[in-house]
Protein backbone atom coordinates (compact mmCIF):
# COMPACT_ATOMS: atom_id res chain seq x y z
CA UNK A 1 0.00 0.00 0.00
CA UNK A 2 1.28 3.43 -0.96
CA UNK A 3 1.79 5.96 1.80
CA UNK A 4 2.22 9.70 1.37
CA UNK A 5 5.41 11.44 2.51
CA UNK A 6 3.51 13.28 5.21
CA UNK A 7 2.00 10.13 6.73
CA UNK A 8 5.46 8.53 6.75
CA UNK A 9 6.73 11.59 8.57
CA UNK A 10 3.82 11.32 10.99
CA UNK A 11 4.75 7.70 11.66
CA UNK A 12 8.34 8.70 12.23
CA UNK A 13 7.46 11.44 14.72
CA UNK A 14 4.50 10.66 16.95
CA UNK A 15 1.80 13.38 16.66
CA UNK A 16 1.98 14.28 20.34
CA UNK A 17 5.75 14.75 20.02
CA UNK A 18 5.54 16.78 16.81
CA UNK A 19 5.44 20.14 18.56
CA UNK A 20 8.39 19.25 20.84
CA UNK A 21 10.45 17.99 17.90
CA UNK A 22 9.85 21.14 15.82
CA UNK A 23 10.53 23.34 18.87
CA UNK A 24 13.80 21.45 19.47
CA UNK A 25 14.84 21.98 15.86
CA UNK A 26 14.12 25.70 16.01
CA UNK A 27 15.91 25.93 19.35
CA UNK A 28 19.02 24.41 17.76
CA UNK A 29 18.62 26.79 14.79
CA UNK A 30 18.45 29.76 17.20
CA UNK A 31 21.64 28.61 18.97
CA UNK A 32 23.39 28.23 15.60
CA UNK A 33 22.24 31.71 14.50
CA UNK A 34 23.42 33.21 17.76
CA UNK A 35 26.81 31.49 17.94
CA UNK A 36 27.66 31.89 14.25
CA UNK A 37 27.02 35.64 14.51
CA UNK A 38 24.60 35.42 11.59
CA UNK A 39 23.98 39.18 11.94
CA UNK A 40 27.43 39.97 10.58
CA UNK A 41 27.16 37.68 7.54
CA UNK A 42 26.11 38.97 4.14
CA UNK A 43 22.77 37.12 4.24
CA UNK A 44 22.07 38.37 7.78
CA UNK A 45 22.80 41.97 6.85
CA UNK A 46 20.64 41.73 3.71
CA UNK A 47 17.70 40.24 5.64
CA UNK A 48 17.95 42.97 8.26
CA UNK A 49 18.30 45.69 5.61
CA UNK A 50 15.16 44.65 3.75
CA UNK A 51 13.01 43.72 6.72
CA UNK A 52 13.88 46.41 9.26
CA UNK A 53 12.14 49.32 7.48
CA UNK A 54 8.87 47.37 7.29
CA UNK A 55 9.23 46.06 10.84
CA UNK A 56 9.92 49.53 12.30
CA UNK A 57 6.93 50.98 10.41
CA UNK A 58 4.61 48.22 11.64
CA UNK A 59 5.81 48.31 15.24
CA UNK A 60 5.71 52.11 15.46
CA UNK A 61 2.14 52.09 14.06
CA UNK A 62 1.03 49.44 16.57
CA UNK A 63 2.68 51.22 19.49
CA UNK A 64 1.54 54.72 18.46
CA UNK A 65 -1.27 54.92 21.10
CA UNK A 66 1.28 54.28 23.86
CA UNK A 67 3.67 56.81 22.35
CA UNK A 68 0.91 59.42 22.23
CA UNK A 69 0.09 58.82 25.90
CA UNK A 70 3.80 59.05 26.81
CA UNK A 71 4.19 62.29 24.87
CA UNK A 72 1.06 63.70 26.51
CA UNK A 73 2.38 62.91 30.00
CA UNK A 74 5.79 64.41 29.27
CA UNK A 75 4.13 67.53 27.79
CA UNK A 76 2.06 67.98 30.96
CA UNK A 77 5.20 67.52 33.06
CA UNK A 78 7.15 70.06 31.02
CA UNK A 79 4.28 72.55 31.30
CA UNK A 80 4.47 72.22 35.07
CA UNK A 81 8.18 73.03 34.98
CA UNK A 82 7.74 75.99 32.63
CA UNK A 83 8.01 78.71 35.26
CA UNK A 84 11.12 77.16 36.85
CA UNK A 85 12.73 76.67 33.42
CA UNK A 86 12.11 80.31 32.47
CA UNK A 87 13.73 81.51 35.69
CA UNK A 88 16.73 79.23 35.13
CA UNK A 89 16.98 80.29 31.50
CA UNK A 90 17.17 83.98 32.47
CA UNK A 91 19.97 83.26 34.93
CA UNK A 92 21.83 81.10 32.39
CA UNK A 93 21.50 83.76 29.71
CA UNK A 94 23.67 86.17 31.70
CA UNK A 95 26.34 83.52 32.35
CA UNK A 96 26.16 82.22 28.76
CA UNK A 97 26.74 85.62 27.15
CA UNK A 98 29.92 86.06 29.25
CA UNK A 99 31.18 82.52 28.51
CA UNK A 100 30.31 82.88 24.83
CA UNK A 101 32.54 85.97 24.56
CA UNK A 102 35.27 84.14 26.47
CA UNK A 103 34.94 81.16 24.11
CA UNK A 104 35.24 83.32 20.98
CA UNK A 105 38.35 84.98 22.43
CA UNK A 106 39.88 81.56 23.18
CA UNK A 107 39.03 80.24 19.71
CA UNK A 108 40.74 83.23 18.10
CA UNK A 109 43.75 82.76 20.35
CA UNK A 110 44.04 79.05 19.42
CA UNK A 111 43.72 79.88 15.73
CA UNK A 112 46.58 82.41 16.06
CA UNK A 113 48.81 79.86 17.88
CA UNK A 114 48.04 77.20 15.28
CA UNK A 115 49.03 79.59 12.53
CA UNK A 116 52.25 80.48 14.33
CA UNK A 117 53.16 76.79 14.87
CA UNK A 118 52.03 75.85 11.37
CA UNK A 119 49.89 72.96 12.69
CA UNK A 120 47.92 71.02 10.10
CA UNK A 121 44.25 71.95 10.27
CA UNK A 122 41.68 69.55 11.78
CA UNK A 123 39.02 68.38 9.36
CA UNK A 124 35.89 70.50 9.61
CA UNK A 125 32.63 68.63 9.76
CA UNK A 126 28.98 69.43 9.23
CA UNK A 127 26.13 67.76 11.08
CA UNK A 128 22.60 66.46 10.63
CA UNK A 129 20.04 66.86 13.41
CA UNK A 130 17.58 64.01 13.70
CA UNK A 131 14.79 62.83 16.00
CA UNK A 132 14.97 59.78 18.27
CA UNK A 133 12.14 57.38 17.41
CA UNK A 134 12.94 54.59 19.86
CA UNK A 135 15.09 54.52 22.96
CA UNK A 136 16.54 51.28 24.32
CA UNK A 137 19.10 53.13 26.47
CA UNK A 138 18.03 51.48 29.71
CA UNK A 139 19.22 48.01 28.75
CA UNK A 140 22.77 46.68 28.67
CA UNK A 141 22.55 46.46 24.87
CA UNK A 142 21.68 50.19 24.84
CA UNK A 143 20.80 51.56 21.42
CA UNK A 144 18.67 54.32 19.90
CA UNK A 145 16.70 54.46 16.67
CA UNK A 146 16.80 57.75 14.76
CA UNK A 147 14.56 58.72 11.86
CA UNK A 148 17.29 59.36 9.28
CA UNK A 149 18.95 56.87 7.01
CA UNK A 150 21.10 56.40 3.95
CA UNK A 151 18.84 58.68 1.90
CA UNK A 152 19.77 61.52 4.31
CA UNK A 153 23.47 60.84 3.78
CA UNK A 154 24.09 58.81 6.93
CA UNK A 155 26.82 56.16 7.00
CA UNK A 156 28.06 53.52 9.42
CA UNK A 157 30.33 54.80 12.25
CA UNK A 158 28.98 58.36 12.11
CA UNK A 159 29.60 59.98 15.53
CA UNK A 160 26.43 60.97 17.42
CA UNK A 161 26.34 63.78 19.99
CA UNK A 162 23.78 65.51 22.19
CA UNK A 163 23.91 69.12 23.45
CA UNK A 164 26.24 68.15 26.33
CA UNK A 165 28.52 65.57 24.77
CA UNK A 166 29.11 62.35 22.84
CA UNK A 167 26.46 59.64 23.09
CA UNK A 168 27.52 57.03 20.53
CA UNK A 169 27.94 56.11 16.88
CA UNK A 170 25.77 54.78 14.05
CA UNK A 171 25.96 51.01 13.58
CA UNK A 172 23.06 50.10 11.28
CA UNK A 173 21.74 52.07 8.32
CA UNK A 174 18.47 51.67 6.47
CA UNK A 175 16.73 53.99 4.03
CA UNK A 176 14.81 55.97 6.62
CA UNK A 177 15.94 54.68 10.02
CA UNK A 178 19.33 54.09 11.63
CA UNK A 179 20.50 52.50 14.86
CA UNK A 180 22.91 54.25 17.23
CA UNK A 181 25.19 52.23 19.52
CA UNK A 182 25.40 54.20 22.77
CA UNK A 183 28.64 54.60 24.72
CA UNK A 184 26.90 52.85 27.63
CA UNK A 185 26.37 49.69 25.52
CA UNK A 186 28.50 46.75 26.70
CA UNK A 187 29.86 46.41 23.15
CA UNK A 188 31.02 50.05 22.95
CA UNK A 189 34.73 50.95 23.03
CA UNK A 190 35.84 54.58 22.59
CA UNK A 191 39.47 55.83 22.70
CA UNK A 192 39.60 58.77 25.09
CA UNK A 193 41.82 61.50 26.52
CA UNK A 194 41.71 62.11 30.26
CA UNK A 195 42.43 65.52 31.84
CA UNK A 196 44.23 68.43 30.17
CA UNK A 197 47.40 66.30 30.14
CA UNK A 198 45.71 63.96 27.62
CA UNK A 199 46.29 60.61 29.33
CA UNK A 200 45.07 57.81 27.08
CA UNK A 201 42.48 55.15 27.78
CA UNK A 202 39.57 53.17 26.35
CA UNK A 203 36.04 53.93 27.50
CA UNK A 204 34.07 50.70 27.92
CA UNK A 205 30.25 50.70 28.25
CA UNK A 206 28.77 48.99 31.33
CA UNK A 207 25.04 48.97 30.55
CA UNK A 208 23.07 50.80 33.22
CA UNK A 209 26.19 51.57 35.28
CA UNK A 210 28.61 54.43 34.54
CA UNK A 211 31.12 53.53 31.80
CA UNK A 212 34.69 52.64 32.83
CA UNK A 213 38.05 53.67 31.39
CA UNK A 214 40.39 50.72 30.99
CA UNK A 215 44.02 50.35 29.85
CA UNK A 216 45.08 53.73 31.24
CA UNK A 217 48.64 53.89 32.54
CA UNK A 218 48.76 57.11 34.55
CA UNK A 219 46.16 56.40 37.20
CA UNK A 220 48.06 58.17 40.00
CA UNK A 221 48.13 61.44 38.02
CA UNK A 222 44.41 61.36 37.21
CA UNK A 223 42.14 63.18 39.66
CA UNK A 224 38.45 62.90 40.39
CA UNK A 225 36.68 65.55 38.29
CA UNK A 226 39.13 65.37 35.37
CA UNK A 227 37.45 65.83 32.01
CA UNK A 228 37.17 62.95 29.55
CA UNK A 229 37.13 63.74 25.83
CA UNK A 230 37.46 61.73 22.63
CA UNK A 231 41.09 61.28 21.58
CA UNK A 232 40.42 61.02 17.85
CA UNK A 233 42.38 57.76 17.70
CA UNK A 234 40.65 55.07 15.70
CA UNK A 235 39.31 57.64 13.27
CA UNK A 236 35.64 57.26 14.22
CA UNK A 237 35.23 60.23 16.57
CA UNK A 238 36.82 63.64 16.01
CA UNK A 239 39.18 64.68 18.84
CA UNK A 240 38.24 66.87 21.83
CA UNK A 241 34.53 66.04 21.96
CA UNK A 242 33.31 66.11 25.56
CA UNK A 243 32.16 62.81 27.04
CA UNK A 244 32.11 63.23 30.82
CA UNK A 245 34.24 63.42 33.93
CA UNK A 246 36.06 61.00 36.19
CA UNK A 247 33.99 60.25 39.29
CA UNK A 248 35.84 57.30 40.78
CA UNK A 249 38.82 54.98 40.73
CA UNK A 250 38.34 51.20 40.97
CA UNK A 251 41.63 49.32 40.88
CA UNK A 252 43.06 49.78 37.41
CA UNK A 253 39.90 51.34 36.02
CA UNK A 254 38.32 54.78 36.20
CA UNK A 255 34.60 55.40 36.53
CA UNK A 256 33.19 58.09 34.24
CA UNK A 257 29.94 59.98 34.59
CA UNK A 258 28.78 61.00 31.13
CA UNK A 259 27.53 64.59 30.71
CA UNK A 260 24.65 63.74 28.45
CA UNK A 261 21.41 62.54 30.01
CA UNK A 262 20.39 60.20 27.19
CA UNK A 263 16.95 59.41 28.64
CA UNK A 264 15.82 63.03 28.29
CA UNK A 265 17.02 63.54 24.72
CA UNK A 266 14.53 63.91 21.89
CA UNK A 267 16.94 64.93 19.11
CA UNK A 268 20.60 64.15 18.38
CA UNK A 269 23.30 65.45 16.07
CA UNK A 270 25.11 63.17 13.65
CA UNK A 271 28.55 64.48 12.71
CA UNK A 272 29.68 64.19 9.13
CA UNK A 273 33.25 63.36 10.12
CA UNK A 274 35.31 61.12 7.88
CA UNK A 275 38.86 60.57 9.01
CA UNK A 276 41.41 61.43 6.33
CA UNK A 277 38.90 62.88 3.87
CA UNK B 1 -14.64 36.97 26.34
CA UNK B 2 -13.63 33.47 27.45
CA UNK B 3 -15.46 31.80 24.55
CA UNK B 4 -14.00 34.23 22.04
CA UNK B 5 -10.53 33.74 23.49
CA UNK B 6 -10.58 29.95 23.44
CA UNK B 7 -12.21 29.57 20.03
CA UNK B 8 -9.53 31.76 18.46
CA UNK B 9 -6.80 31.00 21.02
CA UNK B 10 -3.98 30.60 18.54
CA UNK B 11 -4.77 33.81 16.62
CA UNK B 12 -5.46 35.78 19.80
CA UNK B 13 -2.21 34.75 21.50
CA UNK B 14 -0.16 35.49 18.40
CA UNK B 15 -1.82 38.90 18.19
CA UNK B 16 -0.98 39.52 21.87
CA UNK B 17 2.66 38.53 21.31
CA UNK B 18 2.85 40.76 18.24
CA UNK B 19 1.44 43.78 20.12
CA UNK B 20 3.67 43.26 23.18
CA UNK B 21 6.80 42.97 21.00
CA UNK B 22 5.80 46.10 19.05
CA UNK B 23 5.43 48.01 22.33
CA UNK B 24 9.20 47.56 22.84
CA UNK B 25 9.65 50.69 20.70
CA UNK B 26 7.85 52.93 23.21
CA UNK B 27 7.76 50.99 26.48
CA UNK B 28 11.44 50.36 27.06
CA UNK B 29 12.14 50.03 30.76
CA UNK B 30 15.08 48.82 32.82
CA UNK B 31 12.93 47.10 35.43
CA UNK B 32 10.26 45.51 33.29
CA UNK B 33 11.30 43.60 30.20
CA UNK B 34 8.58 42.84 27.70
CA UNK B 35 10.33 39.78 26.27
CA UNK B 36 10.14 38.15 29.70
CA UNK B 37 6.41 38.88 29.81
CA UNK B 38 6.05 37.09 26.47
CA UNK B 39 8.10 34.19 27.84
CA UNK B 40 5.71 34.00 30.81
CA UNK B 41 2.72 34.03 28.45
CA UNK B 42 4.25 31.27 26.32
CA UNK B 43 4.95 29.19 29.43
CA UNK B 44 1.49 29.57 30.99
CA UNK B 45 -0.72 28.90 27.96
CA UNK B 46 -1.71 25.29 27.22
CA UNK B 47 -0.56 25.02 23.61
CA UNK B 48 -1.78 22.30 21.30
CA UNK B 49 0.86 19.53 21.38
CA UNK B 50 0.11 18.43 17.82
CA UNK B 51 0.27 21.89 16.25
CA UNK B 52 3.79 22.24 14.84
CA UNK B 53 3.11 25.81 13.63
CA UNK B 54 3.27 27.11 17.23
CA UNK B 55 7.09 26.75 17.57
CA UNK B 56 7.47 28.14 14.05
CA UNK B 57 5.44 31.24 14.98
CA UNK B 58 7.38 31.65 18.24
CA UNK B 59 10.65 31.47 16.28
CA UNK B 60 9.42 34.14 13.84
CA UNK B 61 8.29 36.42 16.71
CA UNK B 62 11.74 36.02 18.23
CA UNK B 63 13.40 37.17 15.01
CA UNK B 64 10.91 40.07 14.80
CA UNK B 65 11.89 41.19 18.31
CA UNK B 66 15.63 40.81 17.60
CA UNK B 67 15.33 43.17 14.63
CA UNK B 68 13.42 45.74 16.72
CA UNK B 69 15.91 45.61 19.61
CA UNK B 70 18.97 45.36 17.37
CA UNK B 71 20.37 42.30 19.12
CA UNK B 72 21.89 39.21 17.49
CA UNK B 73 19.36 37.16 15.52
CA UNK B 74 18.35 34.09 17.47
CA UNK B 75 18.59 35.63 20.97
CA UNK B 76 14.85 36.13 21.61
CA UNK B 77 13.86 32.96 19.75
CA UNK B 78 16.18 30.97 22.00
CA UNK B 79 14.55 32.39 25.13
CA UNK B 80 10.97 32.01 23.86
CA UNK B 81 11.53 28.46 22.59
CA UNK B 82 13.17 27.40 25.87
CA UNK B 83 10.00 28.39 27.74
CA UNK B 84 7.83 26.77 25.08
CA UNK B 85 9.78 23.51 25.24
CA UNK B 86 9.47 23.44 29.02
CA UNK B 87 5.72 24.12 28.69
CA UNK B 88 5.36 21.17 26.30
CA UNK B 89 7.37 18.94 28.63
CA UNK B 90 5.08 19.79 31.56
CA UNK B 91 2.09 18.79 29.40
CA UNK B 92 3.75 15.50 28.40
CA UNK B 93 4.83 14.65 31.91
CA UNK B 94 1.35 15.43 33.21
CA UNK B 95 2.42 18.17 35.59
CA UNK B 96 0.86 21.06 33.66
CA UNK B 97 -2.05 21.36 36.10
CA UNK B 98 0.25 21.29 39.18
CA UNK B 99 0.87 25.00 39.64
CA UNK B 100 3.65 24.77 42.22
CA UNK B 101 5.82 22.41 40.18
CA UNK B 102 5.19 24.57 37.11
CA UNK B 103 6.24 27.64 39.07
CA UNK B 104 9.42 25.89 40.30
CA UNK B 105 10.33 24.92 36.73
CA UNK B 106 9.67 28.47 35.54
CA UNK B 107 11.81 29.84 38.35
CA UNK B 108 14.70 27.49 37.59
CA UNK B 109 14.63 28.20 33.86
CA UNK B 110 14.52 31.99 34.45
CA UNK B 111 17.48 31.82 36.84
CA UNK B 112 19.36 29.47 34.49
CA UNK B 113 18.91 31.85 31.51
CA UNK B 114 19.96 34.81 33.68
CA UNK B 115 23.12 33.01 34.85
CA UNK B 116 24.09 31.98 31.29
CA UNK B 117 23.57 35.57 30.05
CA UNK B 118 25.46 37.01 33.00
CA UNK B 119 28.41 34.62 32.60
CA UNK B 120 28.52 35.24 28.85
CA UNK B 121 28.83 39.01 29.39
CA UNK B 122 31.34 38.50 32.19
CA UNK B 123 33.69 36.15 30.32
CA UNK B 124 33.17 37.19 26.71
CA UNK B 125 33.06 40.97 27.20
CA UNK B 126 34.91 41.17 30.54
CA UNK B 127 32.13 43.30 32.02
CA UNK B 128 30.82 42.90 35.54
CA UNK B 129 27.15 43.92 35.41
CA UNK B 130 25.36 44.99 38.62
CA UNK B 131 23.66 41.81 39.80
CA UNK B 132 20.52 43.23 41.44
CA UNK B 133 19.56 45.73 38.70
CA UNK B 134 19.85 43.02 36.07
CA UNK B 135 18.03 40.43 38.17
CA UNK B 136 15.14 42.78 39.02
CA UNK B 137 13.21 42.29 35.70
CA UNK B 138 13.38 38.51 36.21
CA UNK B 139 12.23 38.89 39.81
CA UNK B 140 9.24 40.99 38.69
CA UNK B 141 8.25 38.39 36.08
CA UNK B 142 8.59 35.59 38.66
CA UNK B 143 6.27 37.56 40.97
CA UNK B 144 3.82 37.95 38.08
CA UNK B 145 3.61 34.17 37.57
CA UNK B 146 0.73 33.43 39.93
CA UNK B 147 -1.45 36.46 39.00
CA UNK B 148 -1.07 35.61 35.29
CA UNK B 149 -1.73 31.93 35.96
CA UNK B 150 -4.91 32.80 37.93
CA UNK B 151 -6.08 35.15 35.17
CA UNK B 152 -5.53 32.48 32.53
CA UNK B 153 -7.37 29.86 34.65
CA UNK B 154 -10.31 32.25 35.12
CA UNK B 155 -10.64 32.79 31.36
CA UNK B 156 -10.29 29.03 30.77
CA UNK B 157 -12.89 28.13 33.43
CA UNK B 158 -15.40 30.68 32.16
CA UNK B 159 -15.10 29.11 28.69
CA UNK B 160 -15.51 25.56 30.01
CA UNK B 161 -18.62 26.56 32.00
CA UNK B 162 -20.24 28.05 28.87
CA UNK B 163 -19.33 24.96 26.85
Amino acid sequence: MRTSRYSRFKNLVRPHLLSISVAGLFLILSIVLLLSRFNDTYIGTTIKLFSSNIIYSISSTVSSPVRMINEGISNIKSLGNLYEDLKKYKQDQIVDSASFQEMIALKLKIAQYENLLNISKETDYSFITTRIVADFSNKYFSTLLVNSGSKNGLYVDMPVIGPDGVIGRVIDINNKISRVLLITNVNSRVPVNISDRAFQGILVGQGQKNPLIKYSKNLESIMIGDLVTTSGKGGVFPPYLLIGQVVGKKGTTLEVEIFEDINTLTHVRLLNYKFGS
Amino acid sequence: MGTFFFKNKFIFLNLCIFIIISFNITLSNAYFELHLLIALLIFIVKWDVENWTVPLCIFVWGIYQDIILGVSLGYSSLIFLSYFLLNQLTIHLGIYETKNIKFTLFLFLSIFIFIIEYLFIYYKLAIHLPFFINFLPILIIILLFYPTEILYSLIKNSYEKIR
